[in-house]
């Protein structure tokens, strides 16, 4: 992927989430993405297309979204996404860089890499990642469900940091995740359980209105990993329970904790992304993570899933 | 009196067959759904065609180790449910797809659908209030 920007106010937001996988340019990208904003260049997008009447849901821009084409508006943050399929070739226009919101510095420009994936075995998904080379598991379930806590209790370990909320994952014969997005996002008040992330915070003065954010491949780079094979689902999920333990979860459980907040939050083809979490989730088996208080225990309960499926 | 017939919401609906549940998304507004017991024939039944009231009698006189008293309003509930979810609807096409029907419906359990809402506010339709001098729309306080 090639990232071309008008001005240098969008570089920073836009490709720090991205830094654990930057590479040297290749002369043939396989996805190019243009990024400007109006706030810093004193250039104004130039007026819409379409009428007032085709905002749709998620931005989604209606007329404006065929075989070859995505479009989507966000009003709140005035973002623009605009992807053309035959020459593989986005751009990305938000007003002003500052308004910028965490959701998409976290994990930006996760709306292209979906578009471009369509038709191919892969598929972003809303899930974190934790491994080794030879193998890891994924982590899956809405926000709030416990993947954070979870990949960030990994950092205290020998397992390995992919992700903690957006990964691409390969839904090839034996399922392969690609780390996207080395940042990590945690709830404030679960900050004083993590003390090692302590002055390691991207946003220190944003804290009553955002997520803690913590750059894990600039901080902790030896513990960053850029994919591995998949050997199980976990699910996540928050018990009051000091110990942290793995029970056996279904395909269907993995569906659910998978595709509805995947196919909501990603806009275009949701039935060809149902159908890759379907594919992937009866590939590997599926564990309920009961995620107990004491985060030295959470490793071992992984790498029991691990050793049960290497 | 007269037979009805569904089918599948397409393309809104999307769903997937586990071996005793089944997770039916509507793409349409962000909700989804759990389908469990003799849901899961009875979805499998009238998605390929089978009528209502044959469908019904099908699953009544299935085996039931606890026999229920109340299993015909259970189900005509449950139908109205899918309805109303619009995940089915009624068509005037009467036909069964044999490639897809279901086998008998075996030992009859409480059909049950679980709806889940919590994805719903990630379709909403983004609140317009201003328009800058360009013509892009923004939400009261963005321009």
């Amino acid at each position: 992927m090639r990232l071309r920007f008008a001005g240098t106010a969008l570089v920073e937001p836009l490709t720090r989430a991205l830094a654990g996988i930057a590479i040297e340019a290749v002369a043939r990208p396989d996805l190019t993405i243009c990024c400007w904003d109006s706030a810093s260049t004193g250039t104004p997008m130039p007026a819409p297309y379409w009428p007032m009447s085709a905002y749709g849901p998620k931005g989604h821009i209606i007329g404006f979204n065929t075989a070859t084409l995505h479009t989507l508006y966000n009003p709140g943050i005035r973002t623009l996404h605009l992807y053309d399929r035959r020459s593989s070739s986005g751009q990305y226009w938000v007003a002003d860089a500052e308004r910028i919101p965490q959701s998409q510095r976290s994990a930006p420009l996760r709306e292209f890499l979906h578009w471009w994936s369509r038709g191919m075995p892969l598929q972003l998904m809303h899930a974190g990642a934790v491994g080794y080379a030879d193998g890891g598991v994924l982590l899956a379930g809405k926000s709030g469900s416990g993947k954070s806590t979870t990949a960030l209790a990994c950092l205290a370990s020998d397992l390995l940091f992919a992700s903690d909320d957006y990964v691409c994952v390969a839904t090839t014969a034996q399922p392969w995740v690609h780390s996207l997005y080395s940042t990590a996002k945690l709830v404030p008040g679960n900050l004083s359980r993590f003390p090692e992330l302590s002055g390691k915070l991207s946003n220190p003065d944003r804290l009553t209105t955002e997520k803690a954010m913590v750059n894990v491949h600039a901080h902790f780079p030896a513990k960053v990993l850029s994919g591995f094979p998949i050997r199980a689902i976990l699910l996540p999920r928050v018990t009051g329970a000091r110990d942290t333990q793995l029970k056996p979860a279904t395909a269907a459980d993995a569906v659910l904790g998978l595709a509805p907040t995947t196919v909501a939050q990603l806009e275009g083809h949701s039935r060809e992304t149902f159908a890759k979490i379907v594919a992937l989730s009866g590939s590997v088996p599926s564990y309920w993570l009961d995620v107990g208080t004491d985060l030295t225990l959470i490793p071992a309960a992984i790498r029991d899933s691990l050793a049960s499926h290497g | 009196m007269s037979e009805i017939y569904y089918r599948v919401q397409e393309p809104d609906v999307t769903f997937e067959i586990f071996e005793d549940e089944i997770i039916v998304i509507n793409l349409a507004n962000g909700r989804y759904h759990n389908i469990r017991g003799s849901g899961t024939w009875l979805w499998q039944a009238l998605a390929a065609g089978v009528g209502r009231s044959k469908a019904t009698d099908l699953l009544l006189a299935a085996e039931a180790p606890d026999p229920d008293p109340d299993a015909a309003r259970k189900i005509s509930e449950f139908i109205d449910q899918l309805t109303a979810e619009d995940l089915l609807v009624a068509t005037p096409l009467e036909g069964e797809n044999a490639s897809e029907l279901p086998e008998a419906p075996g030992v009859y359990t409480t059909p049950l659908i679980e709806t889940f809402t919590d994805m719903e506010h990630l379709l909403a339709i983004d609140p317009i209030h201003e328009v800058d001098a360009q013509g892009w729309p923004s939400e009261l306080g963005a321009l």
